[in-house]
């Protein structure tokens, strides 16, 4: 493996409750064993956690993931949708690299409410330029029968465009289509994030100290 | 756990008598008090009148009890078996508590009665004891997931039964140390922690600490950065506060402090793993100097080496004779102990400063592997918390052969590499200057005999409490004198052997310590008796005494020992501290 330095990506789910995050979650933490994945992203390997969504309103998944040739570690953070985490505070949000969104297709509200997930985001992460900051939107259970279609692919991608071309996939966690392909993407978006406002850490700056007045003791 | 003979005997007993718990003693005097050492009871340990109204749940019975959750054999544990010299005058019931279910089997009344209580200290260290093995398993570490994760499962068990971790998160949960386990293993904890910080952030009341079962778990939140300690060894919430403010120091020693705020300010996502890279090492350092114990941690104070003042004199003297202008501090430091130090009049030395300088050169080994020579850009946070300054170290053999300061500087450090000479400046341009006035420090160190003087010193070690106070009951003490902040003890030897022994004894003075410091009991003295040592300890405005002697000495000897120490630094004062030093 090369020396090049590890990197750690937050990301955070967010959408209504029963829209199938953690479905969507579990699909890509399996998705390691399948390698079917583009030759560019591989994932080396995976970690689902114990369910804390209950108790604390969030589950975590750790994935590390070669995107081109950069070992990367997703930190996923899947949020509870219902009402009572709806806040879960300005710490769980700060610092996200990236901001998935999802709803499900065939659940006009979980639509609606997208735009309000966003703002939600926005205003508590505070991102340093909201404009650019990396969303991704997924719209879920495109399996289910299409006679059960709410919302049309035509007026997903409508909205995304409206919000500044957020990219959007629509995805079966149950039969696992385009879920790799989404995260990919989100690893790289949030990866681009992560080093659009690169700092060069290697060499701290140097603060003088004046020692002009430790020397005024002086006696010897 | 279970194996056979006499071997299985004595695990038994060790690993079942932290489980019983009971009510505070009622026994009616000191006196029974002492003839009764009483493992059994936690608040045995403030079993002074003054103390006993104290009330307390800290003991440190609790390293036996972790031993205790893997044995099987709790239920055969007898009470009584622990205290045979128990007093039928007592109060039995009350003096054994409300433990249903727990009696004892007359065949291990009797088996407990015969085993030898000489040395129960050393008795712990049987090697099949449990607690020994899951301390000195607890440095190990960890392996790192392999490609397909096949030994997660292991590597999650290994890290959960860790007596201690310390973690590092950046304000946005993301992972910047910790002591076990990589990110594939931690992140997801990581992410739990945040959230609970989150929710307690929110609402304007940010958590401290909480508990779960016998884990303490404590949070320091220091700007960007939360740090956690996780405990199960029953430290106090302000001891593990102190650890956790010195790994935060050792960030800022890499960082400095605007450094890392500006990083987070310009963007909260930083990953400031990358530009702490390499120093994991230090942190670890630091980490399991706590987990083992330190003494000088735990009472924020230095440890000098023992030198006749005349001698000390003669090196500080040299010092100040070589001094080169742009020296800000000079230090010789012998294995972690200050032998001197030169320093401007209005600068004092922070403690925790040299802390971290004594674990990058004497616990974390890195700078050791560099060689003979050195030059680190360094920030001392306690000194000045914005800017670096720069160090030049060199070390030294403490062997008998002769110096050529060329010769030692090419060559790499030994093991026996335990002297080191460290200046420090604030001009990053003042490597050679700092070089030249060290090559002259140790001819002349040399040429008055100095050099030689320390060595010696350092050769000697610490002496022995017996050597100090012969004839004492005393196995070990810490002194520290609060003026100087500083301290003294003897060797962990005879009586201390190896890591087990050593926790044991460390978190007895933790239990001291927490108890003279707490903010509700005001002792100045507190007498404790517990299964396997007697202690003291005594706090005046001008130094606290920690004392402890084995399971049988009564507390007239104990006070009579401590009276002795006392007087001891009085006599050596100046030879076991540095006063002053070399200042200019």
């Amino acid at each position: 493996m090369s020396s090049r330095k590890k990197i750690l990506l937050k990301v955070i789910i967010l959408g209504d409750s029963g829209v199938g995050k953690t479905s969507l979650m579990n699909q890509y933490a399996q998705s390691a064993y399948k390698m079917n994945g583009s030759p560019n992203v591989t994932q080396v390997n995976k970690k689902f956690s114990a369910s804390y969504k209950a108790t604390i309103g969030a589950d975590f998944l750790t994935k590390e993931v070669l995107v081109d040739d950069r070992l990367v570690t997703m930190q996923l953070w899947d949020t509870a949708g219902q009402e009572r985490f709806q806040s879960l505070g300005v710490a769980f949000y700060r610092g996200a690299d990236c901001c998935v969104l999802v709803y499900d297709v065939n659940n006009s509200k979980s639509f609606d409410t997208l735009d309000s997930w966003r703002d939600e985001f926005l205003i508590q992460a505070s991102p340093m330029d909201p404009e650019s900051f990396p969303f991704v939107v997924l719209g879920n259970k495109v399996d289910v029968d299409e006679s059960k279609r709410m919302i049309s692919s035509k007026r997903a991608q409508a909205f995304c465009q409206s919000k500044g071309g957020i990219p959007y996939f629509e995805t079966s966690a149950k039969e696992a289509v385009n879920v790799e392909q989404a995260f990919e993407v989100i690893a790289r978006n949030a990866l681009a994030q992560e080093e659009s406002q690169d700092f060069n850490p290697d060499f701290p700056e140097t603060i003088p100290i004046n020692i002009g007045e430790e020397n005024q003791g002086c006696s010897c | 756990m279970q194996t056979t003979g006499a071997g299985s005997l004595r695990l038994s007993k060790q690993a079942s008598r932290p489980q019983l718990q009971s009510r505070a003693t009622t026994a009616l005097s000191l006196a029974d008090v002492h003839r009764n050492p009483n493992w059994l009871d936690p608040n045995s340990l403030q079993s002074s009148p003054a103390s006993r109204a104290v009330s307390r749940k800290q003991s440190f019975t609790h390293l036996g009890r972790l031993a205790g959750n893997a044995s099987d054999a709790d239920d055969s544990a007898s009470l009584r078996s622990f205290a045979p010299t128990l007093d039928a005058r007592l109060d039995g019931e009350s003096m054994l508590g409300d433990l249903p279910g727990h009696h004892a089997t007359p065949a291990w009344k009797a088996l407990s009665a015969s085993i030898e209580r000489d040395d129960p200290f050393d008795a712990a260290l049987a090697e099949d004891d449990f607690l020994s093995v899951r301390i000195q398993q607890e440095l190990t570490n960890l392996d790192s997931i392999t490609e397909n994760g096949s030994n997660e499962e292991h590597l999650l068990e290994t890290w959960k039964v860790k007596l201690k971790h310390f973690f590092i998160l950046s304000a946005s949960g993301k992972p910047i140390y910790s002591r076990h386990g990589d990110d594939q293993l931690i992140s997801h904890y990581i992410g739990v922690v945040q959230t609970l910080l989150s929710f307690y952030q929110s609402a304007h009341d940010p958590l401290r600490g909480f508990t779960a079962g016998e884990t303490r778990f404590v949070v320091l939140s220091k700007g960007p950065l939360n740090l956690v300690a996780v405990s199960r060894l029953r430290e106090s919430d302000g001891q593990l506060r102190t650890q956790l403010e010195s790994l935060y120091m050792q960030i800022l020693s890499t960082l400095t402090l605007p450094s890392l705020e500006r990083m987070f300010s310009n963007r909260p996502s930083t990953d400031l793993r990358r530009p702490l890279q390499g120093t994991d090492i230090l942190l670890d350092g630091l980490a399991d100097g706590f987990t083992r114990g330190s003494p000088s941690t735990l009472l924020s104070a230095l440890e000098c080496l023992r030198l006749r003042k005349s001698h000390r004199t003669v090196i500080n003297d040299t010092l100040l004779k070589v001094r080169s202008a742009n020296l800000l501090y000079g230090l010789i430091v012998a294995a972690g102990r200050l032998v001197s130090v030169v320093r401007p009049k209005k600068h004092s030395l922070h403690p925790g400063d040299l802390h971290l300088i004594f674990n990058m050169l004497f616990e974390a080994g890195s700078v050791k592997a560099g060689g003979g020579e050195n030059w680190i850009p360094i920030c001392l946070p306690g000194f000045n918390n914005t800017g670096f300054l720069y160090m030049y170290v060199s070390f030294f053999s403490t062997s008998e052969r002769g110096h050529d300061p060329e010769v030692e500087r090419s060559t790499s450090a030994g093991k026996d590499d335990e002297l080191a000479i460290v200046l420090i400046s604030a001009d990053k341009e003042s490597f050679f200057e700092l070089r030249k006035m060290r090559d002259e420090l140790v001819v002349q160190l040399d040429r008055n005999g100095s050099m030689a003087i320390i060595k010696t010193a350092i050769r000697k070690g610490h002496a022995s409490c017996s050597d100090i106070v012969p004839g004492t009951v005393l196995r070990h003490f810490l002194y520290k004198s609060r003026g100087n902040v500083q301290f003294a003890m003897p060797s962990f030897e005879p009586h201390f052997h190896g890591l087990v022994a050593r926790r044991k004894l460390m978190s007895l003075y933790d239990n001291l310590h927490q108890s003279i410091h707490s903010r509700t009991a005001h002792l100045k003295v507190q007498h404790c008796i517990a299964y396997d040592a007697t202690a003291l300890a005594l706090e005046t405005p001008l130094f606290e005494l920690y004392c402890v002697a084995g399971q049988s000495a009564s507390r007239a000897a104990l006070a009579q020992g401590a009276n002795r120490v006392v007087q001891w630094i009085r006599r050596e004062e100046e030879r076991v501290f540095i006063i002053g030093g070399a200042v200019f």
